[in-house]
């Protein structure tokens, strides 16, 4: 097979059972150098599996992945870690690390100047600096996401070569305004410094504001693949998560959907809220 | 957010500073204690000159006192680095070799020595002489650590959820089989194993150091480098995958070093518990839980603890003395409780 240079993740075919059931099957995705992927689908869909079958957390059972052009299980894993990072749904650190030594597990080289100054560039950037000295347990669900964002940042920021990042639902507990601060980060670096990134994300607004490309899984399978202004239509959301749904094209480029409830319901959601009141 | 939320950490030099100064004052004190009198001034200068003073203090101090300091130090160091290391292997900062069934078969395989060692193992008393009860309780600890461990694989994979509870079950069987030894005992032998499941320094000389030096000395120094796998660890372990780290090895060798040092321990010293839980858990409020400087500072203290407690069990009921493992349990288990009540409280 021949591997375009820039393509940084290529997943093709992957099936996958789990307990006799299947989760994944014949998934395929690709991803460029430089680009922003935002990997939709209702809960269950199989998003947060490609996502470890890609993170080798779940193994390949049967299908290709491959990583810059090598297959993934013969990337040794210290050097595979200098060019894929990936963020899983949660992180649960039993032990009392301060927010500033979480980062500092992600970095692995430089000097000690330089691992302090890119720890306080993440923190700073991620609007943590001042919860540095903290200890992680003590921080809300929000600010530690970002501090383990800041860490799988640190792993790849001074790396060269091609770079991966996998995030499963890396802002499912900030708000708004945070939601705009990292994905406005990670659109920077896909866009500056050529990350290709994964992220798996709920959030249909989000994704299309920011994403080059959205995959929609449904059923272990990746379905529909294009721009945000092409997937997102009443239609396609209307079959795949049952949702009813008005899309607007924005001025400012993408489409916004504006949700009226499931399919069946027979009120909009906030004039039945208003009605129960 | 409050400034009190901030945590401080000590600077790593004075924290090694201190504690090898109390190492060193701890050690002097265990060389001049115990029932022939030997002044601080004296020992320094048979230390300096091993032929000034009389042949009984150069006995005391050379064939006695320093062997026995030098394996409470090696011992203490070592159960306190595996207890340090199983916490983060397990992600639990309850753990200690205790829970991977070092203890248990130690116990299991030196009670069986002691009472079955005239009759169905009188072939191995014979072969092992004075070290089939030491090598007996290493075996069993090293085995039951290693069956525990084959349980818990599956297809190359270990899950350290199933490695506990493996360890929890041969525990329970090995304690039942330690029962029934029991039960079958005599007075005499009923005797010695109570004594060796209380854990003792006093039969310390210089051919246990010989014999179950190395094994723990290999623990101490291969040990610092699991440092920075077991601080991914402590995130699971799928981020120590992602960070680039082999799972699989640095479970088999986490498990092997403890296996191994913690073992030969065990098997000269007896049951000595508290030193793995404690030390790591005072020392992670002091210096952090990043484990390159948890695990060197968990050997000094956990030594310096071990000798501190064997001179006060020494002199406490001179002359005799009271069993190092029971000294430890009185010791720490009431400064553990008023750690976790002063943890309530804030």
């Amino acid at each position: 097979m021949v591997f375009d240079v820039g393509r940084v993740l290529q997943i093709d075919d992957v099936s996958l059972s789990l307990g006799g059931k299947t989760v994944l099957s014949q998934a395929s995705l690709s991803l460029q150098q430089g680009e922003l992927l935002a990997l939709l689908g209702p809960n269950g869909a199989g998003k947060s599996s490609l996502l470890k079958v890609a993170s080798g957390d779940l193994e390949l059972q049967s299908g290709r992945v491959h990583i810059a052009g090598k297959r993934l299980q013969v990337w040794r894993r210290p050097e595979l870690a200098r060019h894929r990072a990936v963020m899983p749904q949660r992180v649960e650190v039993n032990f009392p690390f301060t927010a500033r030594e979480i980062v500092a597990l992600g970095c692995c080289r430089g000097s000690q100047e330089e691992r302090d100054e890119l720890i306080e560039h993440l923190l700073r950037r991620l609007e943590v600096a001042a919860l540095a000295d903290r200890l992680i347990s003590t921080l809300s669900g929000g600010e530690q996401q970002r501090v383990q964002l800041a860490r799988v940042l640190a792993q790849l920021w001074h790396s060269s070569g091609p770079r991966l990042l996998l995030l499963d639902e890396c802002t499912s507990a900030l708000d708004p305004a945070q939601q705009q601060l990292v994905f406005g980060l990670l659109r920077e670096l896909a866009s500056d410094q050529g990350y290709a990134i994964l992220a798996v994300v709920h959030d249909l607004n989000l994704a299309a504001a920011y994403a080059d490309r959205l995959v929609v899984m449904s059923r272990g399978q990746t379905r529909i693949d294009g721009c945000p202004g092409d997937v997102l239509t009443p239609a396609m959301l209307e079959r795949v998560y049952g949702l009813r749904a008005r899309v607007e094209q924005l001025p400012e480029g993408y489409p916004m959907v504006v949700p009226l409830g499931t399919s069946g319901a027979s009120f909009a959601p906030m004039a039945a809220a208003m009605g129960a009141g | 957010m409050t400034t009190e939320a901030t945590v401080r950490r000590l600077p790593p030099a004075p924290v090694y500073a201190a504690l090898l100064l109390l190492s060193l004052a701890v050690a002097l004190l265990s060389l001049t204690s115990g029932a022939y009198p030997l002044p601080a001034r004296q020992v320094l200068a048979l230390l300096a000159n091993s032929n000034a003073g009389d042949t009984a203090a150069q006995m005391v101090l050379f064939d006695i006192r320093m062997p026995r300091l030098l394996l409470g130090f090696l011992t203490g160091a070592v159960l306190a680095v595996s207890g340090a290391i199983l916490q983060g292997l397990f992600r639990n900062p309850l753990a200690d070799p205790v829970l991977i069934g070092v203890s248990g078969g130690a116990a299991m395989a030196a009670v069986a020595v002691i009472v079955l060692g005239s009759t169905w193992l009188s072939g191995w008393t014979l072969f092992a002489g004075r070290w089939a009860i030491p090598v007996a309780a290493f075996l069993g600890a090293t085995g039951t650590t290693l069956l525990a461990w084959r349980i818990a694989s599956r297809s190359g994979q270990v899950s350290v959820a199933t490695l506990l509870l493996a360890g929890i079950a041969i525990n329970a069987i090995a304690a039942a089989i330690t029962g029934l030894l029991t039960f079958h005992a005599d007075d005499g032998e009923l005797r010695s194993l109570t004594f060796w499941n209380m854990g003792s320094l006093g039969q310390a000389r210089w051919d246990d150091l010989v014999v179950a030096g190395p094994w723990m000395l290999l623990a101490l120094v291969l040990a610092p480098w699991l440092a920075r796998p077991l601080d991914a660890f402590t995130m699971g372990e799928a981020v120590a995958g992602h960070l680039g780290y082999s799972v699989v090895w640095i479970k088999r060798g986490a498990i092997l070093l403890v296996a191994l040092g913690a073992g030969a321990a065990v098997a000269v010293t007896g049951l000595i518990g508290f030193v793995g839980l404690v030390v790591p858990h005072l020392l992670r409020q002091l210096v952090g839980a990043g484990h390159r400087l948890l695990l060197p500072g968990s050997a000094l203290a956990g030594g310096a603890l071990l000798v501190g407690a064997d001179c006060i069990a020494r002199v406490i009921v001179a002359p005799a003395e009271l069993p190092i493992g029971l000294m430890m349990a009185l010791l720490g288990g009431p400064f553990f409780l008023f750690l976790l009540m002063r943890m309530r409280v804030s």
